[in-house]
């Protein structure tokens, strides 16, 4: 049977949660606590040696990238749940490139910062400091990431996260009021992955993501909120704090 | 109709480059001069708005992710297959695509532009450098560009750089010890993305890659340079680049 390691439903552990569910695949629900940093544990360090979340066991393996581990669900179990076509696929696959790219690091940065220390205490902060200052240290930025992160690190990093975001969701709400979802006229993995990804900005980021300014999105949203796998995955959310932000910083 | 507009066969231009020779498909090659910062040309930028290369146009649809792209490519053609059938090795494919695209590739191009694009910006005159460096259309790309042009790379960031090359030859070599091919017993577009990112690794970085430190890497590069496809990748190119790997080529046949 498929096993799942996840945390919180937001971002990437929201992703695979949604997409096993939405193909009503048995598996094993295993939750990390990223806040009290169980993802280093000599144990989960033994199925993601990069300390990810999260990691789904399929066929003996451990599956640690959930980019390409939907990629996998979408191809080893039916309904693919996302074209067969090639032109579709190379949508959808374009599609997660460009959701990395211009949400990921921002959207996190930014619910962290705004939602989840300020709902923190002073001794919650300390400790939460502390056992970040001694975790295990993992991949360090290298290249380009590393040489436009030092580049940013003198400006308003909270003004940029903003600013790329708006990008993303510009591009996202033109291919939205098109067909009404992201690749084609039907509902695929492509919007499960947009989903997991920006269901907080209309509360992380109201000036960004409303009705006034993005109404093809949040009519996406409300629609996607409303499937009964979606729901299933929302609800098993242990953190209230998590429905408005993202992941804390790797 | 089938048009790719793209630079020499090398890094993200190159990908598709191979993986049309790979499928044996025609197609009319646009050059795109990226030492002349012809991808950030108004007429260029019309196409794809990123100001990036690869783009490929078929029948009139855009695609411009340089990965996804080599999906397409055998999704839709004949000839022989670039993506095995059993999804778990597919995984193994795509993890490599994305190892060599996020983590690899960004720290082999610092090294690059250091030692390479840099110098060779730095002999245009100042004002034209300014530009060209202001009609890039994307934030990142203009840091990176003023970046490489001041050479105002930090010790530690090219450092970290080297290190992380140095740990990808490691890993493709330790990959390449159990399998023949990146992602298996057969070619796939693990192999076009890690080939078209690594091929001049021996003369770049011949301090990590050679036949003591890294010998199955070594080996999988004569395998694939010996490949027809990759000759006729590489007879397109203009630069020095392809000439060099030509010239291997011609040495392997000898």
């Amino acid at each position: 049977m498929l096993e799942l390691y996840h945390w919180e439903p937001v971002a990437d552990s929201a992703k695979l949660l949604i997409l096993l569910e939405e193909k009503g695949l048995e598996y094993k629900s295993h939750y990390i606590d990223v806040l009290k940093f169980e993802q280093y544990s000599d144990e989960h360090l033994r199925r993601s040696a990069m300390a990810r979340v999260p990691v789904l066991v399929a066929e003996g393996e451990n599956l640690d990238m959930a980019k390409i581990t939907m990629d996998y669900l979408v191809e080893a179990y039916s309904p693919r749940m996302a074209s067969d076509d090639p032109r579709g696929w190379y949508e959808v696959q374009a599609w997660a490139n460009v959701l990395d790219a211009g949400l990921r690091t921002n959207v996190s940065l930014l619910g962290w910062n705004s939602v989840m220390w300020p709902t923190m205490s002073k001794a919650e902060r300390a400790e939460f400091n502390e056992k970040y200052a001694n975790r295990p240290v993992m991949e360090r930025q290298a290249g380009w990431a590393e040489v436009w992160s030092d580049a940013e690190a003198n400006e308003d990093q909270l003004e940029n996260a903003r600013a790329r975001i708006a990008e993303t969701v510009e591009k996202m709400e033109t291919a939205l009021q098109d067909t009404g979802w992201l690749v084609g006229d039907v509902y695929s993995v492509a919007d499960m992955n947009a989903y997991a990804l920006t269901y907080t900005l209309p509360r992380l980021t109201p000036r960004i993501v409303n009705e006034a300014k993005t109404p093809g999105m949040i009519e996406w949203l409300y629609r996607i909120d409303e499937r009964p796998a979606v729901k299933r995955v929302l609800a098993r959310r242990r953190d209230a704090r998590t429905g408005d932000m993202y992941a804390p910083p790797a | 109709m089938l048009e790719l507009y793209t630079w020499d066969p090398n890094s993200n231009s190159g990908k598709p480059i191979f993986a049309l020779k790979e499928k044996g498909v025609e197609f009319e090659y646009h050059h795109i001069n990226l030492l002349e910062f012809e991808q950030h040309a108004p007429e260029y930028v019309k196409i794809n708005p990123a100001g990036t290369v690869p783009t490929l146009i078929h029948d009139g649809v855009i695609f411009t992710e340089s990965t996804p792209m080599c999906e397409y490519i055998d999704g839709k053609f004949e000839g022989p297959s670039l993506r095995p059938d059993d999804p778990m090795r597919r995984y193994r494919m795509r993890w490599w695509c994305w190892y060599i695209d996020t983590q690899f590739a960004p720290a082999l191009s610092v090294i690059g532009w250091h030692t390479f694009m840099g110098p060779m910006v730095r002999k245009k005159p100042p004002a034209e450098i300014e530009r060209l460096i202001a009609r890039i259309p994307t934030k990142e790309r203009r840091i990176a560009w003023s970046t490489a042009v001041k050479a105002s790379f930090t010790e530690e960031q090219l450092e970290n750089a080297r290190n992380r090359v140095n740990d990808g030859i490691q890993l493709m070599n330790d990959q390449l010890a159990e399998t023949d091919y990146m992602a298996g017993p057969g070619y796939s577009i693990a192999d076009t993305v890690t080939f078209a990112n690594a091929y001049a690794l021996p003369v770049s970085v011949p301090q990590f890659a050679n036949e003591k430190k890294a010998p199955h890497y070594m080996a999988w590069l004569n395998r694939i340079y010996r490949r027809p496809a990759s000759k006729a990748a590489f007879t397109l190119g203009r630069t020095q680049l392809a000439q060099r790997a030509l010239d291997i080529i011609k040495k392997l046949e000898d």
